[in-house]
């Protein structure tokens, strides 16, 4: 039993991790939390189902140009909105809002184009369960931990083992200095967006398959418990962003679990607010120093 | 032909006109120092020859180029380095991570060829190349920002005030790398509020009062003029 809630609660921790990395990368570089990651993130599960089940392309190209549309998606809003916002030195919430804005535009198209209805995510591997110390064990578990790792260490080495790495921190760091380095830091912003929803695809269409299922509401309920990760660990800061999301899921997978399936959304923010009344910051977030 | 030209150059900050048409040219080689009291636009001319503010009108030429137009990474890559006001160094990146970022535009081979110059140069960098910068004494912190704006090795090194809050034998040793600097063969744009010891050190000087330039000259005429005495040299 335990070890069944540890699993289950770690695979959507995993998926929720993810979600805040796009979150907190776009947060590292422009200090702007992008709303539309939660569109994006069930855009792509639904984008999958489109690919797949109705025109019947191949699974995985399905998948590769679900995410490579998504990620486009958040490119195109950069260049297109963002971008131009920030060139007129518009205060931050200009910003801000424009995402809110692409976010309720892309949940609407979903909603026209499949309707508020609950529509199940393709799978095409038919993986055997089994069972490990008394636990049934899903194996697509199994695909979400290990894409989640992968993706960690991969996201790991950029940002601290590449020179566009350690171009992104500067940038995060001092805007302008990045400039003067000979940073081109529109091209790294635009890559940011690029990974950062790539990201947030990828679980959106785990949670699809995870949960065999997918509806808009998701883009807010999802979207709101992801946005608590990235804060609970410390928005800006890589590992806090995974810490923060399995942290949030395990909790709600207890919670379900031993007391009520009621109270897991719940518990999960009484944490979140806990947390934050001690380090506003969040777990690994830096305490903010305003400048002499 | 001059390695920088400034043509009736104007600089607005929404309504604000910080420079207002001017002209100037700095030499290969040369260090050429801008004078001013505060708020004179020596800043914000740096700014728009580096392409951080978008010039309202004029042109900028650079090694026979107009760049008026380029973006502050391309400038970069012609070989125009600012040292900003300020310092502006990375604070969490490390001392070496600063000098990486500073050697971005360039090979490999060039960032670890300019690193062993910038420890020469700064033994107290080499002392301190794995603390974060954000931990370094002011002063290490504007050797850290001079030695960062040199790893790309640029053809003209802008200096925003690297005077600015240091302690006088700071000073006067930061003026004796830029005239070394400047004798390895880097052309020097220096802005100072330490007009005396700029102006000692500079081959020609210009005197910017709110966004004009009023006056120029070498730097030891711009010494021995009377209203420069009076307004920017304490009245020596
Ligand atoms: N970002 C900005 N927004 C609005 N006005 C600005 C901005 N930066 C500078 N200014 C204004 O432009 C004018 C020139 O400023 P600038 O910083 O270039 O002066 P400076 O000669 O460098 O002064 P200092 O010696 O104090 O550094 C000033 O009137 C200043 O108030
Ligand atoms: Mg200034």
């Amino acid at each position: 039993m335990h070890f069944q809630q540890l699993i289950n609660g770690l695979a959507v921790g995993s998926i929720y991790a993810l979600v805040a990395v796009g979150y907190s990368m776009v947060y590292g570089v422009l200090k702007l939390i992008n709303f539309a990651n939660n569109a994006f993130m069930v855009a792509a599960a639904f984008l999958l189902i489109l690919f797949y089940s109705t025109w019947h392309l191949p699974y995985g190209l399905a998948i590769i140009l679900a995410l490579v549309l998504c990620a486009a998606g958040a490119v195109f809003m950069e260049r297109a909105s963002l971008n131009p916002i920030r060139k007129k030195n518009a205060p931050g919430i200009s910003a801000l809002i424009c995402t809110v804005g692409y976010s309720t535009v892309i949940t609407n198209l979903l909603l026209y184009a499949f309707g508020s209805q609950t529509i199940m995510v393709p799978f095409v591997l038919h993986l055997p369960t089994f069972e490990l110390w008394g636990a049934v064990i899903d194996p697509f578990t199994l695909i979400i931990l290990g894409t989640a790792f992968v993706l960690m260490v991969f996201l790991t080495w950029l940002t601290y083992g590449t020179k566009t790495g350690e171009a992104m921190r500067a940038i995060s760091q001092n805007t302008q200095a990045a400039k003067l380095m000979g940073v081109d830091v529109n091209k790294i912003i635009t890559l940011t967006f690029f990974i950062g929803t790539a990201c947030a695809a990828l679980s959106g269409i785990m949670i699809g398959i995870y949960y065999s299922a997918v509806d808009t509401t998701m883009s807010f309920t999802i979207g709101i418990k992801t946005f608590a990760a990235a804060i609970l660990g410390g928005i800006g800061v890589l590992h806090g962003s995974l810490v923060g999301g399995l942290v949030i899921g395990l909790l709600e997978t207890f919670v379900a679990g031993y007391i009520s399936a009621g109270y897991k959304d719940a518990i999960a923010f009484i944490i979140l607010i806990l947390v934050l009344v001690i380090r506003p910051s969040g777990l690994f977030g830096k305490p903010v120093q305003s400048k002499v | 032909m001059a390695l920088l030209e400034i043509k009736d150059m104007h600089t607005n900050y929404g309504v604000i006109k910080a420079v207002r048409g001017i002209s100037f040219q700095v030499e290969q080689g040369e260090i050429v120092t801008l004078i001013g009291s505060n708020g004179a636009g020596k800043s914000t001319t740096l700014n728009t020859i580096s392409g951080l503010v978008p010039i309202a009108g004029g042109e900028i030429w650079f090694d026979g180029q107009n760049i008026t137009k380029l973006e502050t990474h391309d400038r970069v890559k012609r070989g125009i380095a600012l040292s900003p006001e300020g310092r502006q160094v990375f604070p969490e990146l490390s001392v070496e991570g600063n000098l990486r970022m500073g050697a971005y535009t360039v090979s490999k081979e060039t960032l670890e060829a300019e690193q062993k110059n910038a420890y020469e140069l700064f033994p107290i960098l080499y002392e301190r190349r794995k603390q974060a910068a954000g931990t370094l004494s002011g002063g290490e912190q504007q050797m850290l920002a001079v030695a960062r704006a040199l790893m790309c090795r640029p053809k003209v090194l802008m200096l925003d005030e690297p005077s600015l809050g240091l302690a006088p034998l700071i000073v006067a040793e930061i003026f004796k790398l830029i005239q070394r600097i400047n004798k390895m063969g880097t052309t020097i744009l220096l802005v100072e509020q330490n007009a005396r010891m700029a102006l000692s050190i500079s081959d020609r000087g210009y005197v910017l009062e709110t966004g004009k330039i009023v006056l120029s000259g070498t730097g030891a005429e711009l010494a021995a003029d009377e209203k420069v005495r009076s307004v920017y040299l304490g009245g020596l």
